[in-house]
């Protein structure tokens, strides 16, 4: 049991090496050819046509420069994230179902909270850096349901139900006692509330715009975290945690001829979501107004 | 959706400023009875002023009953005006007008008001202050 512990831990420390390394070598070039200032201002560009809103030639550095940080967030976070599933997805085959049925449980428990702090972490807060002697704000105050469309509120109430079917069904698979069952379903209920926390201070942050341009381009970019933060916590839990749960257990059971259903069946349901998600771009338009 | 904008070069106090857009889009329709309001801490971190500056301007919009204040629900566009506060409002437009027709700008027949208010209102009820 001891001399199994010790492997894994110089097994999670050779791969931690190996994951870091292959990731910086792979990410340095595209960070490189990627991260020119040309391209972000086509990005700045092309954004204010799918949102439908104007960007002046002033602005045009300044939502460049954020839609960069966002993306830049996402280089370095991702990395964090998918590294430990992706060392579990490995490593878990050359163990036993004693071990996975160890393990989900726990990955259940803290994946909802982590990946909704993934989320959180991904979308870059920054203001505006010189309102001048005018500011504007809202006449009234908006709410985070207003950042989405009907069907997209449905498509995030399935997400919850899905997280909870497929955190039920691992829990079922691996025939974990009682104790991990309430503690699982805390957790996602830990994990929604610290959602909903987010939600607000994201709406709550001020805006410091000087102008209607700068405060349509501040409820842009606002709408735009709402959006990803509530897609982000609502999908990537049950994502993760069902390709993962059946990756293992085809490994576990020596499943020959590895189906790609499980596979088949995510990228699915991401396609749906994205082309749902697609839908809400100009909710930002509060009223049907500027 | 319409907007609220701070002046801070203006010579309009910034309380005002906040006050009256309120009142106007109100009045206009713009915001509808039920409508929420911004918190206070946020419509002054938005607009750069101190949190008293849009606490007394909506201090001043519900002692007008224009808006009501739920707890800790936030402040909210009110209904419709009670009967004494809606023939109030009838005799304010009414003067106002007749003042316009005299020349009077709007700052200047708020202090007329203001002062009137202050000289003829009972001892310790008077509810404005004058300093912005």
């Amino acid at each position: 049991m001891i001399g199994s512990a010790v492997a894994v831990r110089h097994a999670i420390w050779t791969y931690a090496f190996w994951y870091v390394l292959v990731w910086a070598g792979v990410s340095a070039p595209f960070f490189l050819v990627l991260n020119r200032k040309k391209r972000w201002i086509a990005r700045a560009n092309r954004l204010a046509r799918q949102s439908d809103i104007n960007l002046p030639q002033r602005l045009e550095d300044r939502v460049a420069k954020r839609l960069r940080n966002e993306w830049f967030a996402t280089l370095v976070l991702y990395p964090l994230f998918v590294g430990p599933w992706s060392f579990l997805s490995i490593n878990i085959g050359i163990q036993n179902a004693r071990f996975w049925a160890t393990w989900f449980p726990r990955l259940a428990m803290l994946l909802p909270t982590l990946l909704v702090l993934y989320s959180f972490g991904t979308v870059v807060i920054a203001r505006w850096n010189s309102p001048g002697p005018r500011r504007v704000s809202h006449l009234r105050k908006v709410r985070p349901r207003e950042a989405f469309t009907a069907a997209e509120g449905y498509t995030l109430v399935a997400g919850v139900g899905a997280n909870i079917a497929v955190v039920a069904w691992g829990l079922l698979r691996v025939h974990s006692p009682g104790r991990w069952w309430i503690l699982d379903l805390a957790a996602l209920a830990l994990a929604g509330a610290l959602w909903w926390r987010m939600e607000i201070a994201i709406l709550r942050h001020p805006s410091a715009a000087s102008d209607a341009t700068e405060l349509g381009w501040d409820d842009v970019f606002r709408f735009r975290r709402i959006r990803s933060l509530a897609v982000g916590a609502a999908w990537l839990p049950p994502f993760t945690v069902f390709l993962l749960d059946s990756m293992i257990g085809q490994q576990l059971t020596h499943f020959q001829g590895g189906s790609t259903l499980p596979l088949d069946a995510a990228i699915a349901v991401v396609v749906g979501v994205y082309l749902i998600f697609r839908q809400g771009r100009q909710q930002w338009r509060l009223d049907g107004g500027s | 959706m319409s907007f609220l904008s701070i002046d801070s070069t203006s010579a309009t106090p910034p309380f005002e400023q906040v006050r009256s857009q309120l009142a106007r889009a109100i009045s206009t329709g713009q915001l509808k009875p039920e409508d929420q309001l911004p918190t206070v801490r946020k419509l002054a971190a938005d607009l750069g002023l101190a949190a008293n500056t849009v606490a007394r301007a909506y201090r001043e919009l519900e002692l007008a009953g224009i808006v009501e204040t739920r707890g800790r629900n936030g402040t909210f566009v009110a209904g419709k005006l009670s009967p004494q506060k809606e023939a109030g409002a009838r005799l304010a437009a009414a003067l106002a007008q007749r003042m316009r027709e005299l020349g009077m700008g709007d700052a200047e027949m708020l202090a007329i008001f203001r002062n009137e208010i202050e000289r003829h209102g009972a001892p310790g009820k008077s509810r404005l202050r004058t300093s912005s």
